[in-house]
């Protein structure tokens, strides 16, 4: 028991945290005043103590416990990392943005704080029960976050719509675990799993369950034909929210989808692949096609991180320990270029996010050049151009594809990035070669924000120069499948 | 020392340049042009070493260096120039500080961003034409392309963001399929070997065969076809070329164009025999096809920075007729071509450049009699005009002669019709020239018109040097390339022709899902022979 607790200290330090965000302030509150520093503060302590925490992990075996439905390996610490950087990014870019929206800030960080706790406990789950949990817990705090903004008809309608649907999705989850439950008895995502008694083995009750699961995982990483509420709801939250969702959940994810077709629950690979194979080309195409005609810079995000989430399915339809490792190197590219266009986006759309419009983005290189030339990065690194991350990222995953005889699967892959690099750019043409239709009123870029700017136009451009650290961190991380 | 690294400061020395650039105060436009214009000229001087400490008679990878990149996937920092490759860079560097002094007053609106933009330009061009790993060679590709979309779609002219998304999508289509081949030359070249490398020499030991080969032979071709242009695939180039800004005109047709050259000389042919050996009469029929149609073309122009843009599409279908003849001249006089129509190009977008400054207009009717008013212009005008045209002397001459007669040598018909192309392209830029420059002076507007200053003096003088040079002794350029295109031959003519000395490697057998080979003119290239 010891030890599991250790294992969890990470998380329990985030839950901690999370509450002493609400109630430290409370003094300061009654007598009315600035809360937001000081809760700002503890947030950023809990993540920095839990990353040093999951960081004394770091390379470790791997070790189970709570009576081993809890496996911290190589996948889980990686992904860990990933989740608290995000954390931290959306904690940075969304103070100044509840400040220009005066919205309450206690309250965000906390929820935050919990989402960030079920994305990472929905790494470390063994079986569907915990992982279940862990995910629920993510999703309510995603709720209340999404509505938000909560004075506009557009957050409390995308709270609305991902409610339901993400009800409805985690019901189809349930549904496949009940129905796998009771054909096997087992809800074991991992070999080393506890495995429960009763239960007559029925292949096809099994197989169904499977399914279903899989179409819950679907709605999460918002594949195609599972996508719909994707633009819908990016487009209500708040920005700092829709990036949350954009890249935290979706690693989260993927992270479970890892385990999910990882040794212990799925049917052997030869069934599930054709599947994979074809959701991964409708979603990259469907998303690359669909994003075109956005004129909402917003929405075009939410278009391409579906269309995102195809070329990680290409990496999950590969199947290898290289393609994994392919996986999760892109999702750490994929969440900085993603995080720096959204905390770009928030700035620009100014106070109650009237100015969403790609056409609103015309001349920006004259009015903010520095802020134009990062947008301009993380555009160009989501079209994958060289030397960016975002090429690298594709790089690898394409390789492993073509490697596993997947030829024509990378190719279709390749030309969606041709397709997709028409609406990135028509952005950069706006902003840099045509000059403004009418006054809008000018912004700053706060200092936290720019933190978050510098650190992902940094890490963008550097590991796309540079991969050969975090491709090794990957691997070792994709070992522990 | 300066041998292993001269390469690496050559790409360095523009891309780390751009940065001071943004330190330089926005009111002083004249400090970044002058900056910029220090920063390519010290580049040019570097690459003179490279000239004369290239040894001539070998065909090696010179100046080369290798250092670990990406060792998971095999990827190393790879540099080096054989002879091809030495001309290219020397051409760069020599057309760079030329570009910036042509541009010297056409851009005043975001000084520092344009010229920050050319010196990255440069470190991209530069890199593609040293580059000896298939991941730093794309790299460099890919990256070239956002300096050049910037500065057509903003400093270019009334359709220029017309054109510049055109340029980037047309290129970005080729691009994306030659990625792909690429990614399959190396799980190719592991599944053979056992060994993970992008290397550009060592993959071409392990050559593939049949329809894997046809395919990843045409989607490297696709890619370079559309940088070269070739017929139909060149719609791109005259929105480009005539949107442009002078500079970039003149670095699109100087060496742009090259590129797609280049990339069927670095690849195609060495990677492909057999493929390429199936291809050559469809190549050498579009050869042929751009030469005549880029001339009749040019002949109704209106419009004089249109009318050389069109004739780059004809000159550039020589060199590929000389490419695809596939012996010693042709080849020789492709490259030698690729040089000349840079320099003679290049000159010619400078010399509009000069005009449209003073008239701002470049159509052929609002001229007339300009010799009578710019007779020093006028001289540089119809001295470039000879060597785009070939006049015996100056550097068209040989670089055509050489490919006709390769041509000649591979396949007479096509041979006797690009001949038909040096008569109409004498014939379109005669008529340009006369309705131009000779005459009485139509346009009133047209007589105060300034003669050269002596910045534009500065411009033309090397150029007009150099194409003396080339025209009247082509030696020390020839000697360059030779040992590189010999070698080249012995890599990419058909088997039945000559000794193979790298047949043996196929014979491990394609471990691919593909057919095996169709036999091509007698020309598999898994026959081990010649021992």
């Amino acid at each position: 028991m010891d030890s599991s607790l250790s294992l969890a200290a990470p998380a329990i330090v985030l839950v901690l945290a999370a509450m002493l965000v609400l109630l430290a302030p409370l003094p300061r509150r009654r007598r009315g005043g600035g809360e937001g520093r000081l809760s700002a503060g503890i947030a950023l302590a809990g993540f920095a103590v839990a990353a040093a925490l999951v960081l004394r992990q770091w390379g470790a075996p791997s070790h189970l416990g709570f009576g081993d439905r809890w496996v911290q390996d190589g996948l889980a610490t990686y992904f860990h990392l990933l989740f608290l950087g995000i954390g931290v990014a959306v904690l940075l870019m969304a103070m100044p943005y509840l400040r220009r929206e005066v919205l309450p800030r206690l309250e965000f960080l906390a929820l935050l704080l919990f989402a960030v706790t079920g994305m990472m406990l929905m790494a470390v789950a063994t079986e569907l029960i915990t992982f279940f949990l862990a995910l629920e817990l993510l999703s309510m705090a995603l709720y209340v976050l999404a509505g938000y903004h909560r004075n506009q008809a557009r957050s409390i309608e995308a709270a609305i719509k991902y409610f339901l649907l993400g009800a409805f999705a985690s019901a189809l989850l349930l549904m496949g675990m009940a129905l796998h439950w009771g054909a096997t008895g087992s809800l074991a995502l991992h070999a080393a799993a506890p495995v429960g008694g009763g239960g007559q083995f029925s292949p096809a009750l099994a197989r169904a369950g499977f399914w279903l699961i899989l179409v819950g995982f679907a709605f999460k990483v918002s594949a195609v034909p599972f996508h719909f509420w994707t633009a819908d709801v990016y487009d209500g939250s708040p920005a700092p929210v829709a990036a949350l969702m954009a890249t935290g959940t979706k690693a989260a994810a993927f992270a479970g989808l890892l385990r999910l077709l990882g040794p212990g629950l799925a049917p052997p690979a030869a069934e599930w692949t054709p599947v994979l194979w074809w959701l991964a080309v409708l979603t990259m195409s469907v998303g690359n096609l669909m994003a075109i005609v956005q004129s909402n810079l917003k929405r075009m995000l939410a278009f391409s991180s579906v269309a995102h989430a195809g070329y990680l399915l290409v990496a999950v339809v590969t199947a290898t320990p290289g393609a994994t490792r392919a996986l999760l190197f892109y999702l750490v590219a994929y969440s900085l270029m993603n995080l720096g266009a959204f905390a770009v986006l928030g700035l620009v759309a100014r106070k109650g996010e009237e100015y969403q419009s790609i056409y609103d983005y015309a001349g920006l290189a004259r009015r903010q050049p520095v802020l134009a030339i990062l947008m301009s990065v993380f555009l160009f690194a989501l079209a994958g151009i060289p030397p960016t991350v975002g090429f690298t990222g594709k790089f690898v995953i394409f390789a492993e594809a073509v490697r596993a005889g997947l030829l024509p699967l990378a190719v279709i892959a390749v030309l969606n990035s041709l397709v997709s690099v028409y609406y990135y750019l028509r952005v950069i043409y706006l902003m840099t070669m045509k000059d403004e239709w009418e006054a809008s009123p000018a912004f700053g870029v706060p200092a936290a924000t720019a933190l978050v700017l510098a650190g992902a136009v940094l890490l963008v451009l550097w590991l796309g120069l540079a991969p050969g650290q975090l491709l090794a961190a990957a691997a070792d991380a994709a070992r522990a499948l | 020392m300066l041998d292993d690294w001269i390469l690496t400061w050559l790409i360095a020395l523009p891309a780390l340049g751009a940065l001071p650039l943004f330190l330089l105060p926005a009111g002083r436009p004249q400090l970044a042009r002058a900056w910029t214009l220090a920063v390519t000229t010290v580049g040019f001087l570097l690459s003179l070493h490279l000239w004369f400490h290239f040894a001539p008679g070998s065909a090696a990878s010179q100046f080369s260096q290798s250092l670990p990149w990406i060792e998971a996937l095999g990827i190393r920092y790879t540099v080096g120039v054989d002879g091809i490759s030495l001309l290219m860079v020397l051409l760069t560097t020599f057309i760079m500080p030329l570009a910036v002094l042509g541009g010297w007053r056409a851009v005043d609106d975001r000084v520092r961003a344009y010229h920050a933009f050319l010196l990255l330009l440069e470190a991209g061009m530069l890199g593609v034409f040293v580059a000896g790993d298939l991941f730093l060679f794309y790299v460099f590709w890919e990256a070239m392309l956002i300096p050049m979309y910037f500065l057509i779609g903003i400093w270019g002219g009334r359709r220029r963001v017309y054109a510049a998304l055109k340029f980037f999508i047309y290129t970005m289509v080729g691009s994306l399929l030659m990625l792909a081949a690429i990614l399959y030359l190396v799980v190719y070249h592991h599944q053979v070997t056992g060994i993970w490398t992008c290397d550009i020499a060592a993959m071409g030991a392990t050559p593939l065969a049949g329809r894997a080969e046809l395919l990843a032979c045409l989607a490297f071709a696709l890619a370079f076809a559309i940088k070269v242009p070739i017929w139909p695939l060149h719609t791109w180039l005259p929105d480009a070329h005539v949107e442009a800004p002078t500079a970039g005109s003149v670095i699109l047709a100087g060496v742009l164009l090259k590129m797609g050259t280049y990339g069927f000389l670095r690849f195609c042919l060495p990677y492909f025999p057999g493929a390429i050996a199936t291809l050559t009469p469809w190549f050498m029929s579009l050869a042929v096809i751009g030469i005549l149609y880029g001339a009749l073309v040019a002949l109704v122009q209106e419009d004089v920075k249109k009318l050389v843009a069109y004739s780059s599409v004809s000159h550039l279908g020589y060199v590929m007729l000389g490419i695809f003849a596939l012996n010693s001249q042709g080849l020789s006089g492709g490259l030698l071509q690729m040089l000349g129509h840079g320099l003679s190009t290049g000159a010619l977008f400078l010399l509009v450049g000069m005009i449209y400054e003073r008239r701002h207009t470049r159509l052929i009717a609002d001229f007339g009699g300009l010799a009578a008013v710019m007779p020093q212009f006028t001289f540089f005008f119809l001295l470039t005009t000879f060597a785009s045209i070939g006049l015996p002397g100056l550097n068209g001459f040989v670089g055509e002669f050489l490919i006709l007669l390769g041509a000649f040598k591979a396949a007479p018909v096509f041979a006797v019709l690009a001949s038909l192309g040096v008569v109409l392209g004498a014939v379109y830029m005669l008529w340009m020239v006369q309705r131009v420059f000779f005459g009485a002076v139509t346009h009133e507007e047209n007589r105060g018109l300034r003669d050269l200053l002596p910045r534009e003096w500065l411009l033309l003088l090397p150029l007009a040097a150099l194409m003396l040079w080339i025209g009247l002794y082509p030696k020390p350029f020839l000697a360059r390339i030779e040992p590189s295109v010999e070698a080249l031959l012995v890599r990419a003519r058909p088997a039945g022709q000559e000794l193979r000395l790298d047949a043996p490697a196929a014979s491990h057998g394609p471990a691919t899902s593909l057919s095996l080979p169709a036999p091509a003119a007698g020309a598999v290239p898994s026959q081990p022979q010649g021992e």
